[in-house]
């Protein structure tokens, strides 16, 4: 009875359906068949979690894990392999003047949620954080379009989603870390030995010779996971063969003008989004080819800006046949009628705007803040093994124009706490796999559905087949009319 | 008619090796979880309704506790300062959680095997202290002339297993210390626990050995309360198991006493009135 919308990606999700299902020792054997027993080697320390890898997600994780009272006697060890950063003065203060980084995550409502719990929210809007309370989706085949959110100014409101700079998050959630938390900075594992069962802990490796035995491995080591790569098992994964080229851009806009707006153009080669920092700057974030990522990089800035403004304001609906325009018009029309009608009936409350709106003009580019990442996809088909479970970016690995890679892996943090205090309270063995099973399930559910649905809309904006982009403008418009389904997708994003 | 249970099987082919005829113990009954202990702590094996049920019986322990002693000082060891005794532990499936949970926990067993496989396998975890977690390969009879007492005495699973389980009730009702508590968890004489628990669990969907219950030994509640009523502890509360077949867990059932229940009885403080439950 599995969906098969993406075929491939959903078998992924090996417990998708089964909570807690039975899995044979034969198959915990396999798993570790890449690596060697743990030796006999004398082990240095002994933690009973450790967190492999410091990003966003990492860091989230040791502050769940270490701030909960019912895991207050585990002993939880950190590795990060970057050097520390001496601690600004200041904070959050004296970062408020600093020039805008360019890698910025989109964070949603129940991301919000966990960080509001940990207290570093409260740090990081104390420093800066954009407001998206609308949101414009549109593209550059038709004249379909959809809007979210309902505007308003940004002190009031809910929001469907925050604007948050990396480097903020990570101070504001390093500062939260409690003294019993330890962290090592500088530190690698060169290797991984993991055990076939939970009779046995799993020991690392590290890159200055010292040997550590934990009871629970977490890789938080990001996509190119080493953890995920000892442990064996089957790696989903495919190349977009698109590059997304991030920047911090001014825009015109008006003393009395806010900037809440997010803007999200699909083009058939990726879609370029706009996303607010605050009045008069804004975050690019654009997926496209390499090779014209690697020409947008090597343009000078007025270039890059032109490019940009042309991208937004100009588009190919007029290379479409007069006929097939009409077409198109009048089905959307009728559409729209149709949606009023239902939405009316539902007593749906209006949510967004029924007409286009037209997006900011883009004055200048931040000097040094133009850069290019690579993007693909990728998930794991099992999250977990006796002592050892991912999270975050090494289990899964999505495309960006929704904005939700780190949202995924702070929904693995409050599932992975909860799951941990719940072994705890049935005073069971943390690295049992019975129990990691239920994290597994649990979050499989949610990321390979918004996975299959990320790669889907990838897909269905990459053609510029007329019947394909027919039927999509046809469908978006629908959408943005019918307003209890356009609620239910909005609070999903939402979180 | 009498049925014949493949217990009786057991009976004829093996001899009594350790314990003499004043014990309330059945050697057979002792000789069939013998054989499994070396499965006992696979999660998937024979035991595995047991490994399913031990967070539902965990959480009863853990509320009974904190209405009979009180809020815990640490909440990530809420049992701390209490000590257990598991009667009948097996392979220590409740013995070792309860010593995670800060309990002091003794587990005794009649089998040797068990106690042996319990030990081994409770130092793979180097958190479980031998000062907080033991195993005793006696009967509660010999406590009971060694003249120890306990905080907390659980007898979960195994009435339905002795001979005698009046006598059972009134053994564990004396290793209950002043203002201690005794749980007696089994399974309720019904047609109900007939069908699920012998034809349905045993014969056809096999997730437990045909022969591990025999339906003629298991007691409803009130009988329960009835032996209890004959020691000096009074019947605190009793709560029914359930199994949830989709999401494989065991919930925890006020109303439901028809299959699985649990029984919490309390020691009269001296001097003090029965409370009326």
């Amino acid at each position: 009875m599995e969906l098969r919308l993406c075929s491939r990606l959903l078998i992924s999700g090996s417990r998708f359906l089964r909570p807690a299902a039975a899995i044979s020792t034969q198959r915990c054997r396999q798993l570790s068949s890449g690596s060697s027993e743990p030796a006999a080697a004398a082990v240095d320390e002994h933690y009973d979690v450790v967190v492999a890898g410091g990003g966003m997600v990492g860091f989230a994780l040791a502050c769940a894990l270490g701030q909960s009272s019912r895991l207050s006697e585990l002993r939880i060890l950190l590795l990060e392999s970057s050097k520390q950063k001496p601690a600004l003065p200041g904070f959050p203060t004296s970062w408020q003047s600093t020039p805008y980084s360019n890698r910025v995550s989109a964070i949603a409502n129940h991301s919000v949620a966990l960080l509001d719990r940990l207290g570093a929210w409260q740090d990081i809007t104390a420093v800066r954080v954009g407001r998206v309370k609308k949101m414009q989706v549109w593209e550059s085949e038709s004249d379909a379009h959809i809007s979210f959110g309902s505007g308003g100014s940004s002190d009031d409101g809910k929001c469907v989603a925050h604007i948050v700079e990396n480097d903020v998050l990570l101070e504001a959630l390093r500062r939260r870390l409690p003294p019993t938390v330890q962290v090592r900075y500088g530190s690698r594992a060169e290797s991984y030995s993991l055990p076939s069962s939970a009779e046995q802990d799993a020991v690392l490796h590290l890159q200055d010779g010292s040997v550590i035995s934990t009871s629970l491995l977490v890789g938080c080591d990001g996509a190119e996971s080493l953890v995920r790569r000892t442990m064996g098992g089957r790696f989903v994964s495919w190349d977009y063969k698109r590059m997304g080229v991030v920047a911090t851009l001014e825009l015109e806009q008006s003393e009395d003008e806010e900037n809440n707006t997010a803007w999200q153009k699909f083009l058939p080669g990726g879609p370029i989004a706009i996303l607010p920092l605050c009045r008069g700057q804004s975050s690019l974030v654009w997926s496209t080819t390499p090779s014209h990522a690697k020409a947008l990089l090597a343009m000078d800035p007025q270039q890059f800006t032109d490019a940009i403004n042309n991208t937004l304001w100009c588009d190919d609906s007029s290379k479409q046949s007069p006929w097939l325009r009409d077409l198109h018009q009048n089905c959307s029309d009728a559409v729209r009628q149709v949606g009023n009608f239902v939405s009316k009936v539902a007593a749906a409350a209006p949510v967004g705007v029924s007409y286009k709106q037209l997006p900011p003009s883009v004055v200048a580019v931040a000097d040094n803040s133009r850069a290019a990442f690579p993007l693909g996809l990728g998930h794991a088909v099992q999250y977990t093994a006796p002592r050892v479970v991912l999270v975050g970016d090494a289990a899964h690995r999505v495309h960006p124009l929704a904005g939700q890679g780190v949202n995924l892996g702070f929904g693995d943090v409050a599932a992975l706490t909860r799951v941990l205090e719940e072994t705890v309270l049935e005073g069971d063995d943390i690295g049992n796999v019975r129990q990691l099973y239920r994290y597994e399930t649990e979050r499989q559910r949610q990321n390979v559905v918004m996975m299959a649905a990320v790669d889907g809309l990838h897909r269905l904006y990459a053609t510029t087949f007329p019947p394909a982009v027919f039927l999509r403008s046809v469908g978006l418009t629908a959408v943005d009319a019918f307003k209890p389904i356009k609620n239910c997708i909005q609070s999903y994003v939402e979180g | 008619r009498r049925r014949v249970s493949k217990a009786a099987n057991f009976r004829r082919s093996e001899q009594n090796r350790f314990f003499t005829v004043q014990a309330n113990v059945d050697p057979s009954e002792v000789h069939k979880f013998s054989q499994l202990a070396q499965s006992w702590w696979n999660p998937n094996g024979e035991m595995r309704p047991l490994h399913q049920m031990n967070p539902a019986r965990l959480k009863y322990i853990r509320d009974c506790c904190l209405s009979q002693f009180g809020p815990p000082k640490d909440l990530s060891k809420p049992l701390r300062g209490l000590h257990f005794l598991d009667v009948g532990s097996g392979c220590g499936l409740l013995t070792e959680p309860l010593a995670r949970l800060g309990a002091n926990a003794t587990g005794i067993d009649a089998s040797p095997e068990a106690i042996e496989v319990a030990r081994i396998h409770a130092k793979n975890d180097p958190d479980l202290d031998s000062n907080e977690l033991d195993y005793q390969n006696v009967t509660a009879e010999s406590l009971v002339d060694r003249g120890e007492t306990f905080n907390i005495v659980c007898a979960l699973e195994i009435i339905e297993h002795v001979p005698n389980p009046e006598e059972f009730v009134i053994t564990v009702s004396k290793l209950v210390g002043e203002n201690g508590g005794l749980f007696i968890s089994t399974i309720n004489k019904t047609l109900k626990s007939y069908i699920l628990a012998i034809l349905g669990a045993e014969y056809l969907l096999r997730w437990v050995p045909a022969g591990t219950h025999d339906w003629n030994k298991f007691q409803s509640p009130d009988s329960i309360s009835r032996m209890i009523s004959k020691t000096n502890l009074s019947f605190h509360s009793s709560v029914g198991m359930t199994y949830d077949v989709f999401s494989e867990r065991w919930n925890l059932n006020a109303h439901d006493l028809d299959v699985n229940y649990c029984i919490f009885a309390t020691r009269k403080l001296l001097n003090q009135n029965p409370t009326v439950e």
